[in-house]
């Protein structure tokens, strides 16, 4: 079909407001969902914890039974026993409320339940080393979790050291309320933080992974 | 037992962990899962238009003239020839302007073999720039529509007359589907840029429909001869010239149409060195071009200066987001001693979102492109390939920002 050229004209602009709403609610929907799902997963994994929490500590029943027997010739081997199956649950334990810690913030309560077992389990350990006159170094280790630029750090250093040595190190943070880490910065003075005790002595500001193993030994 | 009264108070906060880089984070996501998700609106919403042309234009018959710049093409241009004396396109109304960029081998040689007045050759010194020898042959040609073709590429017979079906009265420019050629064997990086050309021919269709189109490629493109007199030819100083005329059109307020069947065959890189010259060079040009274009930012300008621009200016970042997706994606699933539950967050769900909806949108446009591609290449196409060119861009950014030479 040839014909007279056709004249180009301006366009009319429009902006597709409707669609561009529409996607805009759906993202936020879609943002939405995953919030509240992501908040439904941290639930279930606070509750998991706080149940294992929970199975150590009813466990810590049948292991203070044993220590009400201490006269016992056997009692060394059965605690010691005893205690690393314990220091393995809590051990594993800390370690996924540490990363939940580093990753998202972690529930408080649980928290605090984890260093009550922490304490029961170094009042236990000290028990242990009198009784039984084992030489493992029990560490407490002072933090502030929002007001302490040393303690990651110290952090690194104390695992370093736990590496290298017969090292069982109590973490505490001074920012969650536990009245047993409470009573026990009382009984050591601790008011800055990061601080350690290695076996009752304790230093203040970090302290190298050499230094805590020379003051394990000295203890 | 530990009470769980005030969980969800503490860690809606703690648990999205807030920093400033992780808002940015959020921020950034957000806007990849809003345009994704905008983009699959604009295709729902034109669904049922998506393949038509215009049956207003769908018999128009003007005069056109293609001009195709040729520098050393002695082993193309002769298959680049005959498939526009193949056209089905009247004889009196075409015409192929070959301009011979200088070749200093037989290129000119091959079209003067072509013993058909459609056939003009035109040759030049050699100026060692393609938008100079096209600005010639428009220079001196007569149709109503001025076609611009790659020599090393070739039209399928219907192209021509496709491509005139998309104009209107306001459509200054249409853009053909421009295709990977076929060949026996393909390499890997050609399977993956087929993937890419025909998911880019669905992109395109799609912004067209917003006149949201912002490049008007090289190897097949259709204008009209006013427009040319009115904003002027191609920029030789502009390393992406078909992007910067595609750009000048939308500032003069004229609307550029897309046809997802007007069929040009090309040539693609398939070593990864001259791909990624090729990358760099568009990324380099893309960058430069978005920055002085800017002012198209804005409502005057439609969904091109709300939607278009915005989300072009944003792009650095959301290379990044794209970038943050993956590595967030690995790090959610990389393997732990302990649950996958305890590692994810919500941006690890928000990243599976994004992923979810990409995919499908890939496969979408593969469907709608009527392209049967083995489901291996589409996950390679989006989870190597894209974040492959995704990291092309960002070294292009670099460079621009360093400042470094442009040797093309």
């Amino acid at each position: 079909m040839a014909e007279e050229e056709r004249r180009l004209v301006k366009t009319e602009r429009g902006i597709s407001w409707k669609v561009y709403a529409a996607a805009f609610v759906s993202s936020l929907v879609i943002f939405g969902i995953g919030i509240w799902t992501g908040l439904q997963i941290e639930k279930g994994v606070t509750d998991q914890l706080t149940d294992t929490a929970n199975t150590i500590s009813q466990s810590w029943v049948s292991l203070e039974t044993l220590l009400m027997m201490e006269d016992s010739p056997m009692f060394c081997e059965y605690i010691t026993d005893q205690m690393q199956s314990f220091d393995s649950e809590t051990f594993d334990l800390g370690k996924k409320i540490g990363y939940m810690e580093e990753r998202r913030g972690v529930d408080p309560n649980l928290k605090s339940e984890y260093m009550s077992l922490e304490t029961r389990d170094y009042l236990t350990a000290q028990k242990i080393n009198t009784r039984c006159g084992t030489n493992t170094s029990l560490i407490l280790y002072f933090v502030s979790s929002s007001s302490c630029p040393a303690c990651p750090q110290q952090g690194a250093e104390l695992t370093k050291a736990r590496e290298s040595g017969d090292i069982r190190i109590y973490t505490y943070d001074m920012d969650i309320k536990n009245s047993m880490a409470s009573s026990l910065a009382k009984m050591y003075d601790v008011t800055t933080y990061p601080s350690i005790v290695v076996d009752g002595k304790k230093h203040v500001g970090l302290i190298s992974s050499d230094d805590i193993l020379v003051a394990a030994k000295a203890g | 037992m530990v009470s769980h009264v005030d969980i969800l108070d503490y860690s809606s906060c703690d648990l999205m962990n807030l920093t400033p880089v992780r808002i940015v984070e959020y921020l950034m996501m957000f806007v990849v899962l809003f345009y994704t998700i905008s983009i699959l609106f604009l295709f729902v919403k034109n669904r049922k238009r998506f393949h038509q042309a215009n049956p207003k234009y769908s018999d128009w018959e003007p005069k056109v003239s293609i001009v195709v710049p040729a520098y050393n093409e002695e082993e193309y241009v002769g298959r680049m020839i005959q498939s526009i004396l193949d056209a089905d396109y009247p004889k009196d109304r075409l015409e192929l302007i070959v301009v011979d960029d200088g070749s200093t081998d037989d290129t000119a040689k091959v079209v003067r073999s072509f013993k058909d007045k459609r056939v003009v050759l035109l040759q030049k010194e050699n100026s060692g720039n393609a938008a100079i020898a096209k600005n010639y042959g428009i220079q001196r040609a007569k149709g109503e529509i001025i076609f611009t073709l790659d020599a090393d590429s070739w039209i399928t017979k219907d192209a021509i007359r496709k491509v005139l079906s998309h104009f209107d009265d306001d459509v200054a420019a249409v853009t053909a589907a421009v295709k990977v050629q076929p060949k026996e064997k393909m390499s890997f990086l050609e399977n993956l840029q087929h993937v890419e050309y025909m998911f880019t021919i669905f992109n395109r269709r799609i912004f067209s429909f917003i006149n949201g189109v912002w490049v008007t490629p090289g190897p097949f493109s259709a204008f009209r001869r006013g427009l040319f007199d009115e904003i002027g030819v191609f920029d030789p100083k502009n390393i992406m010239e078909d992007q910067e005329m595609a750009l000048r059109i939308q500032s003069a307020n004229y609307r550029i149409a897309s046809s997802t069947d007007a069929t040009v065959y090309t040539a693609v890189p398939n070593d990864l060195k001259s791909f990624y010259r090729q990358r760099l060079r568009w990324n380099r040009g893309g960058i430069r071009n978005i920055l002085s274009y800017n002012f198209l930012t804005h409502y005057k300008y439609g969904d091109f200066g709300a939607f278009i621009m915005p989300i072009s200016l944003a792009s650095i970042g959301l290379l990044f987001a794209v970038l943050l997706i993956v590595s967030v994606s690995l790090k959610a699933f990389s393997p732990l001693n302990f649950d996958v539950l305890l590692t994810i967050e919500p941006i690890h769900l928000f990243s599976a979102a994004v992923i979810a909806l990409t995919a499908l949108w890939t496969w979408i446009a593969l469907k709608e492109m009527d392209a049967s591609i083995d489901a291996p290449l589409v996950i390679a196409y989006m989870f190597i390939y894209s974040y492959l060119i995704s990291f092309f861009t960002i070294i292009a950014l670099v460079k621009e920002i360093k400042g470094d030479d442009t040797k093309w």
